[in-house]
């Protein structure tokens, strides 16, 4: 095609048409993430969560703390426990296998819910999941959200659409178990395992929860819920590290520095892996008055 | 990367093709090859060597044989004597047939290593415990890695070194054709099949889709994306319980088993395959189509030209007509013709053809005792056709009913959904003894209740779904029933308007987005017949 001749009228009518398409498609995914996104999201990783979201029901910028996680922390922090111990107000918005992605997403929207002094970070999750595909899938369903609603096509059909009045539970989000399976398995900590470093977006999430507590006045606090299935010493090192270097504190309770008390002989409800509630008691109440003593949420009662 | 992932059709697919639109028309080819190379890359890492030496060896190999025929011709035409000539022309074939030989079993050779190593090992590691001998190694049950596409671009290039050898066409002197005919993308997954004089100029053409030939493109990729989304994978969950946990279900349940996985494997094969021909349409090649309305046929002969077509017409040119016109066929057709009389005189001689044939059929799928047994199953069906096809007759004649009237082709039909539905069974069975133990509940359960407890429908797959697959399987059968009646999916949707033809696309493209099951509870279902 010669410099500064025309495209031909073909040409253009093809470019039009090409636009006009594309238009369409933008409106269809819109049309289709409007009827398929609930008043309530109720998905979180496959599973039915809506519990995660339960800080829209409480009353506006009530609370204290903010605990986020996958189900070590949803089985390890309990907001009744610190609530009687430190006078302390929170809620749990943890949930099983939520990636390190759904944990930003969650933590950002909360605050224009709640305004708390504290967020309390899990960190188990930053070593599942944090590909570049998971990235880009996470970023294409909060832009397209039928990509991650469209499964509610049933519960359309079926009447059942979440309206939200469910969602806020008597634990407040805590997940209350009282069965007893010992773990057995001696010292986990020295364990050797794969993984044990932070991928690019890993730190990308890591980064995101830092700007969006600072950006809301909020401290950042990550924690190792006590875990003998999936925490290790090499695990722990490569979280102190990046603490350390980004001036956060890290709460480890798989340490002695943060110990609570912790029995493996009655208090796992999984050989290990989750806390039961007489183990989520130690921990919870640790962390209460942690809080209290050291960054002013809360007071500790005399008894 | 697989092809129904949103990475090949959302980021490799349509970056390839605006790019494949910017490179010079003469230089497209050897770009398409890049690609096709990259995107094994993805999916293989250094597997990729493995291709990489097939088409060394098949390029050289075919070129030798080319070169080998040229200089016998010449060497021939000097020759004085007719004894001379005979003697040339023998030379020269034993020449052809050796480069030949070596390029087979490269090829052929590293596919059965690496595909049926293992259990070529085990067999004889169970047969020197059977008689009792010393072990000289230890035998490793570990599975060996395979490239992408190793069982399809390793027949593709069987087909070309054999054309060569009998003079279809000459050999060609570009490697970089070879290459590309054995590793363009679009087939790698799960083919079809390509042959090199159908194939290799629509490589080097450079043509683009454009208009209404990408529009086709991309509307028969979207409709495969459906099939296997909203059909396959969705049926996923209900049919690994049904084959993994058998020994609770009995009866009407096993009937089910074999129905599901037989839509499940068609969605998702067929799916497959219409993802690739779509891929392949933007860059201006055809490839091969592999399905055409299976369940329309009357019998198995026809299933199997109907169902994986391009694998069907590889086995009859290069097993089925190489076996039958071989010199033992030839001297067991003449001993039958001597010695044997009526049906069991023609029967005899095609034994041997068929029995390759389907075994080939089967141990094709995988190195496992079941799949030999499913080939054997249909050369089963297949022989007692022919050798009960006199009693056949006499039995329509007797009830009056004429075999190509409306009545019994419907009923032959019905018969070989029956039957292919049975070999699926077996197919998809962990193991022969667990398809034997399915076989045998088929008459142990009690009537139709534990299908209509609905206590199946807690498995992964909910009423829900099976509405959904039951909507889009009508669908899929209805779109079948128009080819079957010689109204093309083209014919279907192009020609009627732009208005229908986008009305078409995006109600396509909203449905597999809505009911697709993808995402958030859904496991990713690798393509069933990659894992070939």
């Amino acid at each position: 095609m010669a410099q500064g001749s025309k495209v031909p009228s073909h040409g253009r009518h093809r470019i039009l048409r090409g636009f006009a398409f594309a238009g369409l498609v933008v409106a269809v995914l819109a049309a289709l993430s409007a009827i398929t996104y609930p008043l309530l999201p109720t998905t979180t990783n496959g599973l039915y969560a809506p519990y995660i979201y339960g800080y829209r029901l409480m009353s506006e910028d009530s609370l204290d703390v903010f605990i986020i996680g996958d189900s070590s922390a949803q089985c390890t922090v309990a907001p009744q426990v610190m609530q009687s111990v430190s006078g302390i107000s929170s809620y749990n918005s943890s949930s099983p296998l939520q990636t390190a992605a759904v944990s930003a997403e969650v933590t950002t929207e909360m605050f224009s819910y709640q305004n708390p002094k504290v967020v309390i970070y899990d960190v188990n999750n930053i070593f599942r999941d944090t590909s570049a595909t998971t990235a880009v899938e996470t970023i294409a369903q909060q832009v397209v959200p039928v990509l991650r609603y469209h499964d509610n096509w049933k519960r359309i059909l079926a009447g059942t659409v979440e309206t939200g009045g469910n969602a806020l539970t008597s634990d407040l989000g805590f997940h209350r178990k009282t069965d007893v399976v010992p773990y057995t398995g001696g010292d986990y900590m020295s364990k050797t395992t794969s993984g044990a470093f932070l991928s690019f977006w890993a730190r990308v999430y890591l980064k995101w929860m830092q700007r969006v507590c600072a950006e809301h006045g909020a401290t950042l606090i990550l924690i190792s819920s006590p875990n003998a299935k999936e925490w290790n010493d090499a695990r722990h090192d490569v979280i102190a590290d990046y603490a350390q270097e980004n001036g956060l504190t890290y709460l480890d309770f798989n340490t002695a520095e943060c110990d609570a008390g912790i029995d493996w002989a009655s208090d796992t409800r999984d050989g290990g892996e989750h806390l039961n509630v007489a183990g989520a008691t130690k921990v919870s109440t640790w962390l209460a008055t942690w809080l209290a003593q050291n960054k002013g949420v809360g007071t500790v009662s005399a008894s | 990367m697989t092809l129904s992932s949103w990475k090949f059709l959302l980021v490799f697919l349509p970056v390839t093709y605006l790019l494949y639109m910017l490179v010079p028309r003469r230089s497209r080819w050897a770009f398409l090859l890049g690609m096709s190379y990259v995107f094994l890359w993805l999916c293989s890492g250094e597997l990729i060597a493995y291709l990489l030496a097939a088409t060394f060896v098949t390029w050289a190999c075919a070129l030798g044989i080319g070169q080998v025929r040229h200089k016998g011709k010449l060497r021939a035409s000097a020759c004085k004597s007719r004894e001379e000539r005979k003697s040339c022309n023998a030379h020269t074939k034993k020449r052809m047939r050796a480069l030949l030989a070596l390029g087979a079993v490269a090829d052929m050779g590293t596919l059965v290593v690496l595909k049926y190593g293992g259990l070529i090992l085990e067999g004889l590691d169970a047969l020197r415990n059977l008689l009792g001998l010393p072990a000289l190694f230890a035998v490793s049950t570990a599975t060996v890695a395979l490239p992408l596409g190793i069982s399809f671009y390793t027949l593709q290039a069987l087909s070309y070194l054999t054309d060569v050898y009998r003079g279809k066409y000459e050999a060609c002197r570009s490697l970089g054709t070879v290459a590309l005919f054995l590793a363009f993308f679009p087939q790698m997954e799960e083919g079809p099949i390509g042959r090199f004089d159908l194939l290799s100029k629509q490589l080097r053409s450079g043509e683009v889709a454009r208009g209404s030939r990408r529009a086709y493109g991309a509307q028969l990729a979207c409709w495969g994306l459906f099939k296997k989304l909203v059909v396959a994978d969705r049926l996923n969950p209900l049919v690994g319980e049904l084959f993994s946990n058998h020994a609770n279900y009995q009866g009407v349940m096993v009937v089910l088993a074999g129905l599901l996985y037989t839509l499940q494997l068609y969605a998702d094969f067929s799916g497959v395959i219409d993802i690739a021909r779509g891929s392949a349409e933007l860059f201006g090649i055809t490839l091969s189509p592999n399905f055409r309305q299976p369940f329309f046929s009357h019998d198995v002969n026809e299933f199997w030209r109907r169902w994986h077509m391009t694998l069907g017409s590889w086995l009859r040119d290069y097993v089925f007509y190489p076996v039958s016109l071989s010199s033992p066929t030839r001297k067991l057709t003449f001993w039958a013709r001597k010695h044997l009389s009526g049906q069991a005189m023609k029967l005899v001689p095609a034994t041997l053809a068929l029995l390759a044939v389907w075994s080939a059929t089967g141990i094709w799928h995988g190195a496992a005792v079941k799949y030999l047994a499913y080939g054997l199953y249909y050369f089963t069906i297949v022989m007692l056709g022919l050798i009960f096809e006199p009693m056949f007759q006499a039995f329509y004649k007797k009830i009056g009913l004429r075999r190509d009237g409306a009545v019994a082709r419907r009923l032959a039909v019905a018969r070989t959904f029956v039957l292919v539905c049975i070999g699926m069974v077996m197919f998809r069975a962990n193991d022969l003894s667990d398809f034997v133990a399915m076989m045998g509940s088929l008459f142990s359960g009690v009537g139709i209740s534990p299908l209509t407890d609905g206590s199946w429908l807690t498995h992964g797959t909910d009423k829900f779904d099976m509405l959904i697959v039951c909507i889009a399987t009508a669908l899929i059968f209805a779109v079948d029933l128009a080819h079957e009646r010689g109204v093309s999916f083209r014919q279907l949707v192009f020609g009627h308007g732009v208005a229908f033809e986008w009305t078409v696309g995006l109600c396509l493209l909203s449905a597999t987005i809505v009911f697709g099951a993808y995402g958030a509870g859904y496991t990713v279902v690798p393509s069933i017949y990659a894992g070939f």
